[in-house]
């Protein structure tokens, strides 16, 4: 039964990432831009579901969306709209400095011992579901997480600003040509970027209430990473990636014990090498079109 | 034309001279911290000539340093060679390890290097601290090195080292070498049509890139007098990556600033608060000094994108215009 259960754990994790890497990949995909602050806008979302923890907890997912969405079009108009024709290296550092000024003013804020985040604790309950015991939270993350995903591709491929996304993504170059307004089409990647990091905010601190201001940056990296191995040139893949990374994270974490725990990363990025080296696109990618020579 | 080179050896001169009397004006505290500077100098040196000229993003050189100053202290403690002697033989180490990296990375591109590069960044100190390689590397604990030296000499040393890898680095970017890596960074089609080997260079670049790392990751474990795994950490290669790009990508004189940065930023943030600032705020409190950094990091990253080197194209470039312009000519 425990085999079971800890596959449903995980499966509810790796929706998270999966949110966390659509998050990701829709802004590398009109920009070419690794957005490594992505995580600090979630962190964002939990202070402030902690901030308003009086309040009742509609208001408070409310304004944790509207807070982490308007970070999200702010830091795209202030930090990155600027550094657009700059080299992939500045752009780069430029978001590892932006999360590190964002990590460093939660620090400054509400200090590093971390603060609990109660809202909606009522999901840490669990229901007996023929012998297995599932919390509410697992279901609603598995729930929210599928909806989710459904609402982005609906977005991307039934409306004409998806149509314009993907047009962006496919050759920007082009896409300009044809009449894709640049910058709406930025923000908008942003703005829905931003409406998935408030979601993994809330389904986030609802699992692990301890909200810390370097929550982001695990999320981050071990997302990335599934975004890179499962193929970053595509949604899919990339969506695909992040749910396998949350998923084996979770199985992972629960086999080893505590002295190879300290061994994960390092297992996990030298797993990383590997599948870049076997298979450069991405573990998901087909066969490549057109043969490059090296 | 004349002039310009002899005002150009004249201020070469003038600033070496200054140069090698400054450590004793500063004392041996500041000269080792200038030491150091020169050590990040070397390093984003060479990660420059990695990713400024060809065009490879790599988080990952902390991870060449290490294998430098590890060579380094095994080296000085298993065999009693002066430490001194034992930096080249680091750089050359780090080298080899460069090209056998960058021989599968000629697979990734952009973005996939990067990510594993940083794999490289992130496995480094479980590598080191692993079982099998304790008997060489001594674990968490480390390598103590028989000798810890003056800043006045870390400075000496560093800096001969830095200005003869300067001028390498100097005469790798102006010849058949360096346009061929420019040419890998602009277009890898292009280049390799006009007779560009994009595999021999790409991992001739990943080879000189981390000799110029390792020679670097020496000097720092000299300066320490030890190494460990944690000397050598993550966040080492993300702010060598930090002073390429504030230095400028593709410019070998910026590299000074991004060297200045990386060394005296950091540590001394709230005196930089302190200096600017017009309001009384406590700039030592917890998280302050941190917050100075970020900031400090994102306006210069936002106010000079093309870094210290870009600045000063654009500053020197109508003044040397006009020194090299003939009378006359047209």
């Amino acid at each position: 039964m425990s085999t079971l259960q800890a596959l449903v754990d995980a499966v509810a994790l790796g929706s998270i990432y999966a949110l966390v890497a659509v998050g990701i990949g829709l802004v590398f995909g009109v920009l070419r831009l690794i957005n490594f602050a992505y995580g600090e806008l979630i962190t964002a979302g939990a202070y402030t579901l902690w901030v308003l923890r009086s309040l009742p907890a509609v208001v408070a997912i409310l304004a944790c969306f509207a807070v982490v969405v308007s970070l999200s079009l702010l830091l795209e108009r202030v930090a990155f709209r600027p550094l657009r024709k700059a080299t992939p290296a500045t752009m780069l550092i430029a978001t590892f400095a932006v999360s590190y000024l964002l990590q460093s003013i939660y620090l400054l804020v509400f200090g590093s011992l971390g603060n609990s985040v109660s809202t909606l604790a009522g999901l840490q309950q669990a229901v007996d579901l023929g012998g297995l015991r599932i919390r509410w939270i697992t279901i609603v993350s598995l729930a929210c997480g599928s909806l989710l995903l459904i609402g982005t591709a609906i977005l991307l491929g039934r409306t004409s600003i998806g149509l314009h996304m993907r047009a962006a993504a496919t050759d920007f170059q082009t896409a300009r040509v044809l009449g894709v307004r640049a910058n709406r089409v930025i923000a908008f990647a942003f703005l829905v970027s931003g409406v998935l990091a408030a979601s993994v905010s809330v389904l986030f601190t609802v699992q692990n209430s301890l909200v810390t201001p370097d929550l982001g940056v695990p999320i981050t990296i071990f997302a990335l990473v599934g975004v890179v191995v499962g193929g970053l040139d595509r949604l899919w893949t990339a969506t695909l990636g992040g749910f396998a990374i949350g998923f084996a994270y979770s199985l992972l974490g629960d086999k080893l014990s505590g002295e190879a725990r300290v061994y994960l990363p390092s297992l996990v990025f030298g797993l990383v090498i590997v599948v870049l080296l076997l298979r450069p696109g991405g573990l998901f990618a087909g066969q490549p079109r057109s043969v490059e020579r090296v | 034309m004349r002039l310009a080179w002899g005002l150009r050896v004249a201020a070469v001169a003038a600033a070496g001279l200054s140069l090698a009397i400054l450590p004793f004006l500063v004392g041996d505290y500041r000269a080792f911290e200038l030491g150091r500077m020169g050590i990040f100098f070397i390093a984003i040196l060479g990660l420059n000539l990695l990713t400024g000229y060809t065009g490879q993003v790599s988080i990952g050189h902390g991870a060449f340093m290490a294998v430098g100053g590890y060579t380094s202290a095994i080296l000085a403690t298993r065999c009693g060679v002066p430490d001194y002697l034992t930096i080249p033989l680091g750089g050359l180490t780090a080298g080899l390890a460069g090209l056998l990296f960058g021989i599968p990375a000629l697979r990734l591109r952009g973005l996939y290097l990067a990510l594993a590069t940083f794999g490289v960044a992130v496995a480094m100190p479980s590598i080191a601290k692993h079982d099998r390689l304790e008997g060489l590397t001594k674990g968490t604990t480390g390598i103590n090195l028989p000798e810890l030296h003056s800043g006045t000499w870390l400075y000496g040393v560093t800096w001969a080292i830095a200005a003869a890898l300067f001028l390498l680095a100097f005469a790798i970017v102006n010849s058949r070498l360096g346009r061929a890596f420019r040419a890998l960074r602009d277009s890898e089609v292009a280049a390799s049509s006009m007779g560009v080997n994009p595999a021999a260079y790409k991992v001739a670049a990943f080879g000189i890139s981390s000799f110029y790392a390792g020679v670097a990751g020496s000097l720092y474990a000299l300066s320490n007098a030890y190494v460990n795994p944690d000397v050598y950490f993550v966040s080492l290669s993300l702010f060598l990556l930090i002073g390429a790009v504030i230095g400028g990508l593709g410019s070998l004189t910026g590299v000074i600033a991004g060297a200045a940065f990386v060394q005296f930023v950091p540590p001394n943030a709230s005196s930089i608060l302190d200096a600017v600032s017009p309001f009384a705020v406590d700039s030592r409190a917890p998280g302050v000094p941190s917050v100075i950094l970020g900031a400090a990091l994102v306006l210069v990253v936002l106010l000079a994108p093309t870094g210290a080197g870009g600045l000063l194209r654009r500053i020197s470039a109508p003044l040397m215009g006009r020194l090299y312009t003939r009378p006359g000519g047209g």
